[in-house]
């Protein structure tokens, strides 16, 4: 479903680079320790992202270590972990459970029905642990139905509740910074529904299912049309970003906005070229 | 509220908002209760003062103009008599969003129907969507209202505000190298992903 929350590596440095790394690695091991290898699965850059700004927020001390992974045991991997790394895998089991039950319904995909079986008896756990957490993603998933069946036409209406289930997630700590993070949450979560609605919008139109973007994309001329798409996408990370500058994170601030400002673009730019050289071709 | 928040950090009221944020981060240590065993009552006090300081800062240059962001205080002024008087239901959407109340105003908004179409209409419509995150929504309100009403410079601000924040970001973009994005980088990314070893998938 989604993947978008990526670093643009090319503009960051090596010891950015490097440190966003070992955050990865280190939550792949905090999944490992507490999930087993069925919970490495969930492993995604989007939950990093997460990792990376609460920790750049509380600043709560960091575990470096060095483990071997399991697919290069030729040279160890440096980690960083914490509570904020638990909280972040906890999440992560979460939403790739929903997910996973989602294709599931959607395609009735076994595979997906398998892993999501494989990770239940962890979901279970969070649950009761995170029980707003959950209700936050499963109020998302039937209300996000609901909204197909009515086949809603303003975008910012299935875009926002994405935003609401991610705002939710964002919140680790009810505090002084809750509402910033909310915001970031909201307008980041609009983005990663309405990125990955672009991403499906021409087979959307051929199958014939819902997607908010249709009614442009049938319209109007190719490059209008991802006009249209650009400006929307950054009116959402505008705010985003707004409410990230307000936060007084110091701390890998740099590797958060390469993220914020770049990172979050890849995809959409490979989309695009993507749907280019086939319209070439054609 | 704190009366001069700059000197609870100790900074120049001219301090950049980094410099403010480092200032911070190092106060915040200092009185972080878990750092203060020994008094940590005082200290609990001192680290909250700290942080509403800094809030208020941050509230202060958001309605000022400063890389912090953008106002987004929203509210909506009285119709000036020249375009007549209101009816109910605009003057009552007008007072929720003042309120800040601004799903309250969409209900009222969205009631009349479309009896309503004026560029005010559209303007209140936009300032309330504005409230509630619905930025697409309150951008191509904002548009229609300065589009019937050219010359009302009420729209115009709200519009220009709107549209201030993408300008912002994008010119933020391109020193990250957001321009020079290109298809290569979907390579990379997988090659990170072998790199780290871990079989990701998103979620």
């Amino acid at each position: 479903m989604f993947g978008y929350i990526v670093v643009n590596q090319q503009e960051l440095q090596l010891s950015d680079y490097k440190r966003y790394r070992s955050y990865y690695c280190g939550l792949c091991r905090a999944l490992k320790e507490r999930y087993g290898i069925r919970g490495q699965a969930t492993l995604s850059f989007d939950m990093t992202f997460l990792m990376i700004l609460l920790n750049g927020l509380y600043e709560p001390n960091l575990r470096e270590e060095n483990h071997f992974c399991a697919l290069h045991p030729m040279r160890r991997h440096q980690m960083c972990l914490n509570s904020i790394s638990e909280y972040a895998a906890d999440i992560g089991i979460l939403l790739s459970y929903y997910n996973l039950m989602d294709d599931w319904k959607d395609d009735k995909n076994t595979k997906s029905k398998m892993l999501a079986m494989g990770i239940k008896k962890y979901f279970n756990a969070v649950q009761q642990h995170y029980p707003e957490k959950a209700m936050a993603i499963e109020t998302y998933v039937r209300e996000l139905a609901s909204c197909e069946e009515k086949n809603e036409m303003n975008i910012d209406l299935p875009a926002g509740l994405t935003g609401t289930m991610l705002a939710e997630l964002f919140v680790w700590k009810k505090d002084i910074w809750e509402s910033d993070l909310r915001k970031i949450g909201f307008f980041m979560g609009k983005f990663i529904y309405l990125m990955d609605a672009f991403e499906d919008v021409k087979d959307d139109t051929m199958t014939d299912n819902y997607n908010p973007w249709k009614q442009f994309y049938k319209n109007e001329l190719t490059e209008i049309f991802e006009k249209r798409v650009e400006d929307i996408l950054i009116l959402m990370m505008s705010d985003c970003a707004q409410a990230f500058e307000k936060l007084p994170i110091v701390q890998d601030a740099e590797i958060l906005r390469n993220i914020i400002y770049a990172g979050v673009w890849s995809k959409y730019e490979a989309v695009k070229a993507k749907r280019h050289k086939e319209e070439a071709k054609k | 509220m704190i009366t001069d928040p700059y000197r609870i950090l100790g900074v120049a009221s001219s301090a950049t908002d980094d410099e403010i944020k480092k200032v911070y981060r190092a106060l915040s240590k200092k009185y972080h209760p878990d750092a203060n065993l020994d008094h940590q009552e005082q200290a609990e006090e001192k680290f909250k003062e700290v942080q509403e300081a800094y809030q208020q800062i941050v509230e202060m240059r958001e309605r000022g103009t400063s890389s912090f962001g953008f106002g987004q205080q929203w509210s909506a002024d009285r119709a000036k008599t020249e375009y007549g008087e209101e009816s109910i239901d605009m003057q009552a959407a007008r007072d929720y969003i003042n309120a800040g109340y601004y799903q309250e105003a969409l209900n009222i908004l969205n009631g009349m129907g479309g009896t309503d179409q004026s560029a005010r209409w559209y303007y209140y419509s936009a300032v309330a969507n504005a409230g509630i995150g619905n930025n697409t929504t309150a951008f191509d309100h904002a548009q229609k209202a300065v589009a019937l009403e050219p010359y009302n410079l009420e729209y115009q601000l709200l519009l220009s505000k709107l549209q201030q924040g993408s300008s912002w970001y994008r010119e933020k973009g391109s020193s990250y190298g957001r321009n020079s994005l290109n298809t290569n980088l979907c390579l990379e990314f997988c090659c990170m992903n072998l790199l780290c070893g871990c079989c990701c998938r998103s979620f």
